[in-house]
């Protein structure tokens, strides 16, 4: 699945200069990461640029999330919705704050099921999933879906705005 | 205090918070030279809190011999292009199998490293028979080309994708195929930069190496590579790295290496979520 999120702005990851006290604090909200030979960048919002993020989210990973959450939290998730928890729990926090979304594009080639009977056998085997919740995973993962309802939900999970269509 | 005495202040420095608004507004940055990458390895167990690691500076293999080289993976990726054009950079093979193509009237370039990193394509034969698929090589002779597998284009994961045809047409392409893949192991020997492969790479319990979630900004200096591994098994993480092929076998080039701090060991359920933040200036 491709998702290109156009932005009004972005995070971009500077050096941490000289004159700067680096905290736990600030490693633990995401403020910094770590950089070469012991340095620190810092994510600096990029207001007022006009730019877009492109995300390329292999399949074996949307099956990945939607297994995670059935295992851990006994949650059920379509294809879209794991892939907007991958999007909002994983990609954005690196690249963009939600408010600097304009538009989502989705380009999707739709489920895999030979994949989905490929992956879930080790889960089956090792008991993490049920026999019996097999049925209803495949249903929401092979489960109709337009581009248009998969913008929708993004922008729902990812708590922007979607533009009007004028 | 004497006259000739010197009051140090000691420097104060300021938050991270300000640090970031201060450079929200300018537009100067002093930037690291080169390519370097870090990664962030969060703990997600079955039962429990997520346990988020901090995000630790990248190995880059710029010792490594041989094609695995980080900076000679950078070099042929943006420049190597027509330039390194030869006669039989397309033609017919003669012979195929799950990891090779054979053309014996070729004369491959073996100077060097050869081929390695290279994308081919393979497609049908002259009467139409047999599918396109793609392979990354990892070595070659002057008739061999040996790739890591057969990939299907259409296939977002890196499927394996059919054997081409034994007769048909191929084209090498310049450049070099990405380094999408993510690998871990169990292996704790200290990382190096002349590092080639990843020790004892972990192949099972859901571990495999796989291709991650790639994200960019346009204009922005650095790209993620994300990946979610599920345990359904025991498995300790020790080590990780980023890889130009899918298969351990193969190899593929290696430009990151690194140690996962306090290595977790995760048991079935258990989720590893790997972050690496490849940062280009």
């Amino acid at each position: 699945m491709r998702v290109h999120v156009s932005l009004n702005g972005f995070y971009d990851w500077d050096p941490v200069p000289p004159d700067v006290l680096v905290e736990d604090k600030d490693v633990k909200a995401g403020r910094v990461k770590a950089a070469a030979d012991g340095a620190w960048l810092m994510r600096v919002p990029k207001k007022g640029v006009v730019t877009s993020t492109d995300i390329h989210i292999p399949e074996g990973e949307i099956l990945a999330v939607q297994f995670q959450d059935c295992v851990k939290e006994n949650v059920v998730l379509s294809r879209i919705e794991a892939a907007g928890h991958i999007i909002a729990r994983q990609t954005a926090p690196h690249h963009f704050h939600r408010s600097w979304i304009t538009d989502i594009q989705v380009e999707d080639d739709g489920p895999l099921p030979d994949l989905f009977n490929t992956e879930i056998q080790r889960f089956l085997d090792a008991g993490l999933i049920q026999p019996e919740d097999r049925e209803e995973l495949f249903s929401r993962y092979t489960e109709a879906s337009t581009n248009e309802a998969a913008v929708d939900h993004l922008f729902t999970r990812l708590g922007a705005k979607k533009p009007e269509v004028m | 205090m004497g006259a000739a005495e010197k009051i140090i202040e000691p420097v104060q420095k300021i938050s991270v918070k300000d640090a970031i608004r201060r450079a929200a507004k300018s537009s100067k940055v002093a930037r690291a030279e080169g390519t370097h990458s870090h990664m962030l390895a969060e703990v997600i167990p079955l039962k429990g809190r997520k346990r988020k690691d901090v995000w630790r500076h990248n190995l880059t293999t710029d010792s490594a011999t041989g094609y695995t080289n980080r900076r000679d993976f950078q070099s042929k990726a943006m420049g190597m292009g027509p330039s390194f054009a030869f006669a039989t950079a397309t033609g017919n093979a003669t012979a195929t199998s799950a990891t090779s193509l054979t053309n014996t009237g070729a004369s491959f370039p073996t100077a060097g490293q050869g081929l390695a990193g290279q994308i081919v394509v393979a497609s049908r034969n002259s009467s139409g028979t047999g599918v396109t698929v793609y392979g990354i090589i990892v070595s070659n002779t002057a008739t061999v080309l040996t790739v890591d597998q057969w990939y299907d284009p259409t296939s977002a994961t890196g499927a394996a994708g059919t054997t081409p045809n034994a007769t048909g047409a191929y084209v090498v392409l310049p450049g070099q195929g990405p380094a999408s893949w993510l690998g871990v192991t169990a292996d704790a020997t200290a990382s190096a930069a002349t590092d080639t492969t990843l020790l004892s790479e972990i192949t099972t319990n859901g571990f495999a190496r796989a291709v991650g979630t790639y994200a960019h900004t346009a204009a922005a200096t650095t790209y993620t590579l994300q990946k979610t591994f599920t345990a359904s098994g025991t498995a300790t993480i020790n080590r990780c790295a980023v890889f130009g092929a899918s298969s351990p076998t193969g190899g593929g080039v290696m430009p990151f290496i690194n140690a996962v701090p306090s290595p977790p060991t995760l048991v079935s359920g258990d989720t590893l979520q790997l972050t690496v933040t490849v940062t280009i200036n």
